[in-house]
Order: structure tokens, then C-alpha cells, then sequence
């Protein structure tokens, strides 16, 4: 999955951009927790991330909006490793995710024991769930924790308990995905991905496979979750509404480039650009 | 007929035997190949082809009398006893056909799965045991019956390789009683018994396994 | 004694060939018979009078459930006492070819039912004749999805004609018994064995598969 960087051809040790910016601190990425530096990926001939530049400050809450095919889930998608990307460079909490220095200082593509240091930190939340169907709503919260962090089944138990009431299923414990609505699997989905106490949360479209009366209590605990964790939040998703009174940022993204972005505010008060502008009023019309 | 009971049973016991210890090795050998299948080393992969082709594609009772009248001939030297042959002849020949079937049911997990775990931070090796395996084995358990069924059927054929199973009584006692409609008829009888209890215990591992996954009410 | 003997391997070839057309032949009989007689059961299970579906679904399923061995004896040594005495080959022949009847019976009713209710009902509205619906509507489009599985159990029933080698039929797995219980070496005629059924499964195998591609099955 991790691509070699092709930006990297130079003779090792050399004086290239790359080793001698790590020597030294960056500025911005010193502020940001998560930063996106050029990143390309293509499928075949298809470009679906065009040189991306994103910086997200720790705590920071991003929305993410724009029409399908634009490239909004690839960018969680590589950000969660997922998916490997072509050229550029991401970086988390300080920490290259793609790559990492070799023995010389000069950067090469990651391992994946180095992949997963830096992933642990990032949590996600899927459209269609992805609930384990074959274990309750406390083992799914409970089974990441045991098996990776090594914790002890009591403790997590404990843990688990405690994030299922804060999503609002204290009663569903010993229910199986089957046995849950959408609205709730979501939720169980949310305890399960904090679980494992990342820094960052992203959410991808995590409210378009719900029933419309069901996207109240997954969006209720997204506001909760804001509210009382310092969680940095990526969220992909389709709800203006819930964007323009919850985000610091939106993101406006069209064909695999951030078009425009800015406050709520600016964005869907005072869109700039022309795209920005025709996506917006086709929402609209369409609410 | 009551004197023939007792002798059958006899070889039926050892038919259930056999055909249990044989359907372990042969699940454990199916897991085995078709991760070998699926992996990204290429002799590893290759080896895996090369051994469900070969097994599938020669009759079981060559592979059995393999096994039995060439092994403890030069070059190999090795002796097995009938009952060993057997569960191993068995084993590796249906766990051929069980590698596709488990090729088959791990495939069909869903994509989601794996990206959940990898969200999750769980290693390849957790993500398999504890996620992809135990959805794989329910999907595994309708065509794994027939299979099993199969193997118990295919065990009749070690009566030839001199293995006293339930086949091998029943001719036993046909050429001392002649009695040969009722031995026989039995011996069906019991085969199909056995079959059906294959099917009844495979059927409570399936409600086991799918435990939580039926649709159930909302409560 | 050296590991493999070429001098002997050319030695036994003639009657292993020899056997071998045995195999062949019994196969082929025992095909024949099999997608004939299953076509009959198939209906028969199919049919909506309860006296011929159920006691046809009871013979099938019994006999897919149990040994081919033991069918085989039971033709062999059970019919006798009957009057009724077939050969060794005649016995293996009509055993293999009843056993996989059943299979394939099961293979039609597939087929059948894979063809639309929309058809069914049609035929009926137009108030087709039964055996001419089947002929000219239902059939015609039941056979593509079959024929696939159909070769399948062609190379299920080669494989298994060693079993008739328990009633002396000299198939060629007998023949590589005979050959290597006379001077005691088994390695070269039983290996033999295994690659002539290799050998012929593989090419069997990937004929279906041109079929199937054929048929834009795949």
C-alpha cells in the first residue's frame, strides 16, 4: 500500500528538500496536527487527489463538502491508510504517515510497524458501519482495545460501558448489529473508533445510508463529542445544516483540489467562486 | 439379524472415527491452503495450487493406495498403518476441495471488514483470526456439510486398503453369511444415518456460529 | 533397487493403456446412463403428484447420501439372489451411473428452476401440452446453466471408477494392482495411475472451462 515517493530520486544524503526540511522544524507543521503536502493519488489515468494541500490546527473541526467523485472520501481514505497515494507527503501529529527517516535522516517509505504507530492516533467512522456482525455492541467496542492495546478485558469492559452510554445505548450492550437500527450500529460505530482514544476522528458520510429521522442522533453525538472532547474532526459529509452550525471550516472540494475554503460563514453565506456557488444552489434546490 | 448388529456397529464405530479425525485435518488443511492461495508469496501460492490441484485431481482411492503400498517401499521407507493412511488419504483429499470452499468464504467478506480493522489498528494476523475467520467459517458451513458428507461416503474406501470400517465388516459378514441383502441394506441404513447426523450437527454449529446475525426483533 | 525404473514403466504400459480404455468406456456408459435416467428423476421430483415426487426425493437423497461402494456391492452381490446377474463391468457401469444420476437429477432440478416463473406461466397461459412446453420453451433455456456442472460430474465419475476395482473390474487402477503385485513394485504403476487421472481431470477441467466461456457462463 505505501507507494514509493517519487519526488524522492535524488542520491541519499544529499542536500534534497526533504532531508533538509526535516532536519530543521516547519513552521506550519509545527501548528497542525495534520497536514497534507502535495498529495497526488490517481486510479489508472483518473487523478482523484490533485496536489492537496490541507492543514488542520489539534481540535480543529473540518467539513468537508463538495459533489460526488470529487474526491472528499479519498482524502480519509489515505489519511487512514486505507488507500496509498501517489506523491506528497502527509503528516500526523508531527510525524511523517507515509514515510519515515532512515537510519540517515533521509526519508523512505514507511514500514508498516511505523504505519501503525502513527495510525493509532486517527479513528474513523464509516457510511456503512462496518460493524463486526458476528459479536455485540459491547464486544465491538471492546475487541480493538483488547487485541491491539493490549488491555485488560475488565478495564475495557468498564471503558466500553461508559462509551456506549455517552453515545446513548446503555441498554444495547448484549444486542448484536442485527438486532440495531441504523442510527444505533452509527453509534455504536462512534464508541468503537474512540475506543482506541485517537487524536483524530474522521467521519465519511457517516449519515448518508440513514433514514432521515435517524441522522438526529448520530449528528447529536458528533455535537457532543465536539463539545466536550478536544477531538480534531474530519468530516465528509452532505448535511449543510449541521456543517454551517458545527464546523470551524469548511472545505469546499472539486475535482480532487480544495476550491475554496473558509468559515462556515464565508462559505455558505458568501461563496466566492463560481463552483462553490452552483453546488451550494444544487443543494439547495434539492432540499 | 441381531448377531450381525454388534459386528457392524463395530465398523461403523470405526467409520465415526475416521471420519471425524479425517474432517478435522481436512478443515485444518482447507484454513491452511487457501491462505496459502491468497498469499502474496509467490511459492507459498504456487505451492498451494500445486497441492489442491494434484489432490483433487486424482481419484482418492489412488491417492489412498499411495499411501498405503508405496510409502513403506524405497525411496520413502515409511510404514503407516491403515488407520493412519486413512485419515491422512482422507484428510488432504477432501481438504483439496475444502481450500475452495474456504477460498470462496473468505472472499465473500465483505470489504468493510478489513477497513474497519485497519481503522482500528488491528495487524493482519488479529484482523484474520478474530475478524475474518469466524465470518468466513459461517459461510463456509453450507457447502463444508456436503463436503464432510463426502468424506464420511469417501470412507467406505478404505475397507479396500484393509481398514476393518463399517464397509469392511459388511463384507466380512456377507462372505460368512450370505445373508446379503439385509447386511447390505443395513449397511446402507447406517451410512445414511450417519449422514444425517452430520447434516443435523452441522446445522447446530451453524445456529452457533450465526448466533446474534438472524434478524431478531428490536428490543 | 533403483528409485524409478523406466525399463519397467514400459514394460507395464500396454496393459495399463489397455486398462485404461476400460476406464474410459465405463465412464463414458456410465455418463450416458447418468444424464439420461437423471433427467427422469428430476422431473419426477418436480412433479406435482405427491405419490411420484416423494418417494423419488427419498431414493435420491438415499442414494447421495450413501457409499458408491456399497451401491455397487448391492447390485453385485445382493441382485444375484434375485435372478437377476450382471458382470462385474455391467454392475459397476449401471452402480456408477445410478449413483450419479441422482447428482445430476439435482443438477436439473436447478436448471429448471433457474428458468424464470415468467416462462412457466406463459406456457401455461398458452396452454402448451406439457412435453411440448418442456421441449421447445423450458428446456432450450434450463441447458446452458447446466452443462457446466454436467462436466463436472463427467470428471467426479472418471475419478471414481477405482471403486469398481473392489468388484474386479480391470479399470486401469486394478491393472496397476495385478501389475505390481506380480514383482512387488507399486511405485511406478500406482504413480502411473494418478498422473493418466491428473492428467485427464486438468484437461477435462479446463474443456469446461472453455465451455463455460462459451456459453458466456463466466
Amino acid at each position: 500500500m505505501i507507494t514509493p515517493v517519487t519526488s524522492l530520486t535524488a542520491a541519499p544524503c544529499s542536500t534534497s528538500p526533504i532531508t533538509q526540511a526535516y532536519a530543521a522544524p516547519r513552521p506550519e507543521s509545527a501548528q497542525s496536527i495534520v497536514n497534507f503536502k502535495d498529495v497526488t493519488k490517481r486510479y489508472g489515468n483518473f487523478t482523484v487527489l490533485d496536489q492537496l494541500n490541507l492543514s488542520v490546527a489539534p481540535g480543529e473541526k473540518v467539513a468537508i463538502i463538495g459533489p460526488s467523485g470529487s474526491g472528499k472520501s479519498t482524502l480519509l481514505r489515505v489519511l487512514m491508510t486505507l488507500e496509498g497515494i501517489d506523491e506528497g507527503q502527509i503528516e500526523v501529529d508531527n510525524q511523517f504517515l507515509t514515510h519515515m527517516p532512515n537510519r540517515q535522516g533521509v526519508l523512505v517509505p514507511a514500514d508498516a510497524s511505523h504505519v501503525r504507530k502513527v495510525r493509532a492516533k486517527i479513528g474513523m467512522v464509516f457510511q456503512s458501519f462496518n460493524l463486526f456482525p458476528h459479536m455485540t455492541a459491547l464486544q465491538n467496542v471492546i475487541e480493538a482495545p483488547v487485541q491491539v492495546l493490549g488491555m485488560k478485558p475488565a478495564e475495557a469492559r468498564e471503558r466500553a460501558a461508559g462509551l456506549l452510554e455517552l453515545v446513548g445505548l446503555g441498554n444495547k450492550f448484549e444486542h448484536y448489529p442485527s438486532q440495531l437500527s441504523g442510527g444505533q450500529q452509527q453509534r455504536v460505530a462512534i464508541a468503537r473508533a474512540l475506543a482506541m482514544r485517537p487524536k483524530i476522528m474522521l467521519f465519511d458520510e457517516v449519515t448518508s445510508a440513514l433514514d432521515p429521522e435517524l441522522c438526529g442522533e448520530v449528528l447529536n453525538v458528533i455535537r457532543k463529542l465536539g463539545a466536550e472532547h478536544n477531538l480534531t474532526m474530519l468530516m465528509v459529509t452532505h448535511q449543510m445544516g449541521f456543517a454551517r452550525e458545527f464546523a470551524d471550516r469548511v472545505c469546499f472540494f472539486y475535482k480532487g483540489q480544495i476550491h475554496e475554503q473558509g468559515t462556515p460563514q464565508q462559505i455558505f453565506e458568501n461563496p466566492q467562486k463560481e463552483r462553490t456557488c452552483a453546488f451550494l444552489s444544487a443543494v439547495q434546490e434539492a432540499n | 439379524m441381531a448377531e450381525l448388529i454388534p459386528l457392524l456397529l463395530q465398523g461403523a464405530w470405526i467409520t465415526i472415527q475416521i471420519t471425524f479425525i479425517g474432517s478435522i485435518l481436512a478443515i485444518v488443511v482447507a484454513i491452511l491452503a487457501a491462505l496459502g492461495r491468497l498469499s502474496p508469496w509467490r511459492p507459498l501460492r504456487w505451492f498451494s495450487v500445486a497441492y489442491i490441484e494434484l489432490f483433487r485431481g486424482t481419484s482418492l482411492l489412488v491417492q489412498l493406495f499411495w499411501l498405503f503400498f508405496v510409502l513403506p517401499l524405497p525411496p520413502f521407507n515409511l510404514e503407516l498403518s491403515a488407520y493412519t493412511v486413512a485419515i491422512v488419504g482422507l484428510g488432504l483429499h477432501i481438504g483439496a476441495y475444502g481450500a475452495e470452499v474456504m477460498r470462496g468464504a473468505i472472499g465473500s467478506v465483505g470489504k468493510g471488514q478489513y477497513e474497519a480493522s485497519t481503522a482500528l489498528n488491528m495487524t493482519p494476523s488479529t484482523r484474520f483470526r478474530r475478524i475474518i475467520l469466524p465470518q468466513a467459517l459461517l459461510a463456509a458451513i453450507a457447502p463444508g456439510t456436503n463436503l464432510l458428507i463426502e468424506l464420511l461416503k469417501n470412507t467406505s474406501l478404505v475397507s479396500l486398503i484393509t481398514l476393518s470400517d463399517l464397509t469392511f465388516r459388511a463384507r466380512q459378514l456377507d462372505q460368512a453369511t450370505f445373508e446379503t441383502l439385509t447386511i447390505f441394506s443395513l449397511t446402507l441404513l447406517l451410512y445414511f444415518i450417519l449422514a444425517q447426523a452430520i447434516n443435523f450437527a452441522m446445522r447446530g454449529v451453524e445456529r452457533r456460529l450465526s448466533r446474534g446475525r438472524l434478524r431478531g426483533g428490536l428490543s | 533397487m533403483n528409485l524409478w525404473d523406466w525399463d519397467y514403466v514400459w514394460q507395464i504400459l500396454p496393459d495399463l493403456l489397455r486398462a485404461s480404455v476400460n476406464t474410459l468406456g465405463i465412464t463414458l456408459v456410465g455418463f450416458m446412463i447418468a444424464v439420461v435416467l437423471g433427467l427422469f428423476l428430476a422431473v419426477a421430483r418436480r412433479s406435482q403428484k405427491a405419490w411420484l415426487s416423494w418417494p423419488v426425493t427419498l431414493v435420491i437423497e438415499f442414494i447421495r447420501s450413501t457409499p458408491l461402494l456399497i451401491q455397487v456391492y448391492f447390485l453385485y452381490y445382493v441382485l444375484p439372489a434375485y435372478g437377476v446377474n450382471l458382470t462385474a463391468m455391467q454392475a459397476g457401469i449401471l452402480g456408477i451411473g445410478l449413483h450419479y444420476a441422482c447428482y445430476i437429477a439435482e443438477v436439473y432440478r436447478g436448471g429448471l428452476d433457474s428458468v424464470a416463473r415468467s416462462q412457466w406461466e406463459a406456457v401455461t397461459a398458452l396452454n402448451f401440452a406439457p412435453w411440448t412446453a418442456y421441449r421447445t420453451i423450458i428446456l432450450p433455456q434450463a441447458i446452458r446453466p447446466i452443462l457446466p456442472p454436467l462436466g463436472n460430474y463427467l470428471v467426479a465419475m472418471l475419478k471414481d471408477t477405482p471403486v469398481l476395482s473392489a468388484i474386479t473390474v480391470v479399470e486401469i487402477m486394478q491393472q496397476a494392482k495385478n501389475v505390481g503385485s506380480e514383482s512387488f513394485r507399486y511405485l511406478e504403476p500406482i504413480t502411473l495411475v494418478g498422473l493418466f487421472f491428473l492428467a485427464l481431470s486438468v484437461a477435462l477441467a479446463y474443456l469446461v472451462r472453455r465451455l463455460e466461456v462459451r456459453l458466456e457462463l463466466r
